[in-house]
């Protein structure tokens, strides 16, 4: 593990907070405990893998409306609900919003540490794409215009001449530029392109 | 004379010494008359013959046997003695006598006989039938009367020839009886007529005097001028006409009577008009004369009577008819065919529509408007003599609209009587008995109101259409009695209906009012609201009752709906907050089992690794120790909560407080059937409590009451009851539900204890939270015969004791 995961905790009662640091010290993990979602918005988070263990009912800005503006930050982070009584209306809301796991009080410890597992492998895998992501973008970021044009033909599967016909260039100029949008994508093959044009993101991606 | 002397009320002894008397009295009177008027009859007898010119005796006898036909022996034996009398100190022999005698009495039998059997009542000489009789009788009697007199006095050598005889006597006596009998026989009402109408005797006197002063130009002053001139003797004829036209029978046998005892004298010396004649000669003349005018003119003096008779009938009539016309109020008029007016009658002149004196003479189309005398026209056209037309109409008079109704019918051969009646009163009075009859029928159906009528002896009721319709039942399909009507009654509603009615019909109640389920024809229910009032009548009680049924059905399912909206949000919103409430307390509780788990799974973890310190395990344990507390004040705030903190009090009357309750819940004891009998002190029952809180109380009993009391099979009762004791102020509410058990007595007021499917088990241990927050106390014990009675005690407010 490069990076150490990191475990947030908003909840307003500080037994509460303290309890669930304290159980979440003694399997290991690091955490960090808020009272309040706008001190939570306010902290700076560490990089590496991260999860958020959020009580539904807050004083304030309430679980919900954290996980609505959390959602439009640059930086996604899995959400674990915990709330005190099971309020399905509420729980449908939450999951649809991309909450990882929506747990009761009083919460078993089993569940909880389950449920972060799995919320800091999946952030793990989120901050992978992440990265992998931008860097297929620097890397389309180099291709010239004509190279662009040149790569999303191929990519749609298009032979030579019918790319120098489509772009009105000899195909001996297309061959050139195709040679070129390989080695600056440092694609092996053409099936790796097609690839990384399907993974690039989205706005990036050549259509 | 014996029926008048039995109406004058004599004895019988009486009677015969009466009857004696008037038998010999008459037997006088007939003996002189007869031989009084012999004498006279010998005065006026014939020159140098036997026989009279006229007879007297004969008119006596004739008169008596008409008049006393029952006494004819007695008339029959003294006019023998009065003849034997006279005719023999007149020297006569006995034979002529006998002979004479035997043919008066039989002609004067005869005329009597005949008169009475074919006038066949004693009115003589009235008219031209009874006149014809009269001198059909004189003639025939005279003539087969003399038959036997004429041969005697032949053959005794008395007369020489027989038919000179016959007719002599004949003449004679039929004279006689055309002058003498209607004289005798009419005088005594001839003369009282006259007493009485002085014009009428001025008249008579001057015929009389016109005879005298012509007898005297015939033979006073101008001798000579009518010497030998017969056809004079016929110069009384017009005198003797106005008396035949004018005073009948009697005034003309009058006037006779006067001509010949006048003339007879002239004619027996032949002076004047009967100069030249022999004296015999002239008296036959004057005897001629006397027969010819006598018997004519007494025929017309019949027809006279006749012609007076009917002309009094008609003034009568017409008499009779003024009178009726004065006494209707109706318009009247006559008219000719083709309308015009030729007489009318009229009440108020201003009827006729045109001023009275140019009203005669126009016609229908001069006075009605056009349209309406063309109606008249045609029902001219149609009128019959015995079916009359009927025009009915309306025209402007005086300034406002009048109704008539005119009935026409043809008389008087080809005209028409009209008969025109105001009907305008009535038309209106119709017309506003048709609007009202209109306006409650419309009201009814509008309202849906029905009518009905119960009569108690006989059991029957009326209901009225709008009813039978409501239930969708025809007109007569159910009925007559009540009682097949209280089977179309819901079977849970009956018992209640038939116990009002009867206490109705009891005379306990006037008025009263209900409502009650009807099942339709389609086997739906309908919903009645039913009010009745008892219909007394003096000295016998009540005999009807009667009242309205109105179809409530639409109004009730609206409440029963809105009911059930209201019920299920209370329920709702009771379920809410006790949700949120209940939401509250699980997060109080769960937070700090939430931080109990968490630590104590901490405390294992590192137990297990031994990872962790020693100080970790101990602050995670006072954690424990310090969360489980919380979660224990957590519970207890709980329970602090149900608890009620001091709340306002005041002075407050108890039974104002179950007026209130029951005003809010009247609906709710209605739809559920419920009886609610109420039985509160009179005195004013002051406790020191919160209005609201007590209400609540009061409130919480009665639902309870009926909700034990729904769906039980019994009449649903609920009795509320409130008084004073020594110190304290008592309530009781028993229903008729289902009771309880010796084993819910015990439970029945704790939290969360119910026995209903839908309930919180919260009523009755809030109940008496509250009773005992105001010092007093609540109780439960079974009621007799089924039920409950919830006992309340509160102690009495410082005012009250005092």
């Amino acid at each position: 593990m490069p990076e150490e995961a990191i475990v947030y905790i908003v909840d307003d009662d500080s037994s509460v907070r303290t309890a669930l640091a304290r159980l979440l010290r003694s399997a290991g993990l690091r955490c960090q405990a808020f009272p309040s979602a706008d001190e939570f918005l306010r902290a700076e988070r560490r990089a590496g893998p991260q999860c958020l263990v959020l009580d539904l009912r807050l004083p304030g800005t309430n679980g919900l409306e954290l996980q609505r503006q959390l959602a439009g930050v640059e930086r996604p982070i899995p959400i674990i609900f915990l709330s005190g009584h099971g309020d399905i209306p509420v729980t449908v809301r939450a999951m649809k919003a991309g909450a990882s796991e929506f747990l009761t009080k009083p919460v078993r410890d089993r569940e909880l540490l389950e449920a972060i597992k799995k919320a800091l492998e999946s952030d793990r895998e989120t901050q992978r794409t992440l990265i992998e992501d931008a860097r297929l973008r620097s890397r389309y970021d180099d291709l010239t215009p004509r190279e662009r044009e040149v790569m999303q033909l191929v990519v749609s599967g298009l032979l030579n001449k019918q790319v120098a016909a489509e772009l009105g260039i000899s195909e001996k100029t297309v061959k050139v530029h195709r040679a070129q949008v390989m080695h600056k994508m440092r694609a092996g093959s053409l099936a790796e392109l097609v690839r990384m044009a399907d993974h690039m993101p989205a706005g990036a991606r050549p259509s | 004379m014996s029926d008048v002397a039995v109406r004058l009320g004599y004895t019988s002894a009486d009677r015969s010494n009466e009857s004696f008397r008037q038998t010999f009295g008459l037997a006088a009177i007939v003996a002189l008359a007869i031989y009084l008027s012999s004498q006279a009859g010998f005065l006026l007898r014939l020159p140098q013959s036997g026989i009279g010119f006229v007879w007297p005796p004969n008119a006596v006898l004739f008169v008596a046997f008409l008049l006393v036909p029952q006494s004819w022996a007695v008339v029959l034996g003294a006019a023998l003695v009065g003849h034997v009398v006279a005719h023999t100190q007149d020297g006569l022999p006995v034979a002529i006598q006998a002979l004479s005698f035997f043919g008066n009495a039989t002609q004067a039998w005869l005329a009597a006989w005949l008169i009475q059997r074919l006038s066949g009542s004693r009115l003589y000489l009235a008219d031209l039938r009874t006149t014809g009789i009269f001198l059909g009788a004189a003639v025939a009697a005279s003539s087969v009367a003399s038959l036997v007199p004429a041969t005697g006095y032949v053959w005794l050598g008395w007369a020489a020839d027989f038919s000179a005889a016959w007719w002599a006597r004949v003449l004679a006596n039929v004279i006689t009886m055309v002058i003498l009998p209607p004289v005798l026989l009419l005088a005594p009402s001839a003369l009282a007529e006259l007493r009485q109408k002085p014009r009428r005797a001025v008249e008579f006197a001057a015929i009389l005097a016109g005879l005298f002063l012509i007898h005297a130009i015939a033979f006073g002053w101008t001798p000579a001028a009518v010497a030998g001139r017969p056809a004079l003797l016929y110069a009384p004829l017009p005198l003797l006409l106005w008396a035949a036209v004018r005073f009948g029978p009697f005034g003309l046998a009058a006037a006779l009577t006067t001509v010949a005892i006048q003339w007879l004298p002239n004619a027996r010396s032949s002076a004047g008009v009967f100069a030249g004649d022999s004296p015999a000669a002239a008296v036959v003349s004057l005897q001629a004369f006397l027969f010819v005018a006598g018997v004519p003119l007494m025929i017309l003096a019949g027809l006279a009577q006749d012609r007076k008779r009917s002309e009094a009938a008609l003034r009568q009539s017409e008499a009779r008819k003024r009178a009726i016309l004065t006494a209707i109020p109706d318009l009247m008029f006559l008219q000719s065919a083709d309308g015009v007016y030729l007489d009318y009658h009229a009440k108020d002149p201003t009827d006729l529509l045109l001023p009275a004196h140019e009203f005669l003479g126009k016609r229908t189309e001069d006075v009605l408007p056009p349209d309406l005398a063309a109606r008249f026209a045609r029902a001219f056209a149609h009128a019959t003599d015995d079916e009359p037309s009927v025009v009915r109409y309306a025209i402007p008079i005086r300034g406002e609209m009048r109704s008539y109704e005119a009935r026409i019918a043809r008389c008087d051969g080809d005209h028409r009587l009209t008969i025109v009646q105001d009907i305008t009163e009535r038309t209106r009075a119709e017309e506003r008995l048709r609007d009202s009859e209109r306006r409650y029928v419309l009201a009814a159906t509008a309202a849906r109101v029905g009518v009905w009528e119960w009569d108690v002896a006989s059991n029957k009721i009326y209901v009225d259409p709008a009813i039978h319709a409501d239930l969708g039942l025809r007109p007569g399909q159910v009925g007559p009695t009540l009682d097949d009507w209280l089977e179309l009654v819901h079977a849970a509603d009956r018992a209640r209906i038939r116990s009002t009615l009867q206490s109705g019909s009891d005379g306990h109640a006037t008025a009263f009012e209900y409502d009650c389920r009807v099942v339709h024809h389609d086997g739906g229910i309908r919903w009645f609201h039913v009010r009745g009032a008892v219909v007394p009548q003096d000295g016998i009680g009540p005999v009807r009752v009667s009242g309205t049924a109105t179809d409530i059905t639409g109004r009730k399912q609206t409440e029963e709906a809105l009911h059930r909206a209201q019920f299920e949000l209370a329920r709702t919103g009771r379920a809410a907050a006790l949700g949120e409430l209940a939401a509250t307390i699980a997060h109080e509780v769960d937070q700090p089992l939430c931080a109990i788990v968490a630590n104590a799974n901490a405390c294992l973890r590192w137990l297990d690794d031994t990872d962790g310190g020693v100080q970790d395990i101990r602050e995670a344990l006072a954690d424990v120790v310090a969360d489980a507390n919380r979660a224990s004040e957590v519970v207890r705030r709980t329970r602090e909560l149900f608890r009620h903190g001091p709340v306002e009090t005041t002075s407050l009357e108890v039974n104002s407080v179950v007026r209130e309750v029951l005003a809010l819940n009247r609906a709710r004891l209605e739809r559920g059937q419920v009886e609610v009998m109420a039985d509160m002190s009179d005195d004013p029952l002051l406790v020191q409590g919160n209005r609201v809180q007590l209400q609540q109380v009061v409130f919480n009993l009665v639902t309870n009451a009926v909700d034990a009391m729904r769906g039980m099979d019994r009449v649903a009762r609920l009795e509320i009851r409130t008084w004073r004791e020594r110190t304290s102020i008592r309530l009781s509410i028993s229903d008729t539900g289902a009771g309880f058990s010796p084993k819910d007595a015990a439970r029945m007021f704790d939290s969360f204890f119910t026995t209903k499917p839908d309930g919180l088990g919260m009523g009755l241990a809030l109940t008496r939270s509250i009773v005992q927050q105001h010092r007093g106390k609540l109780w439960a014990v079974p009621r007799a015969g089924g039920g409950s009675v919830f006992h309340v005690a509160l102690p009495m407010a410082e005012t009250n004791i005092a």
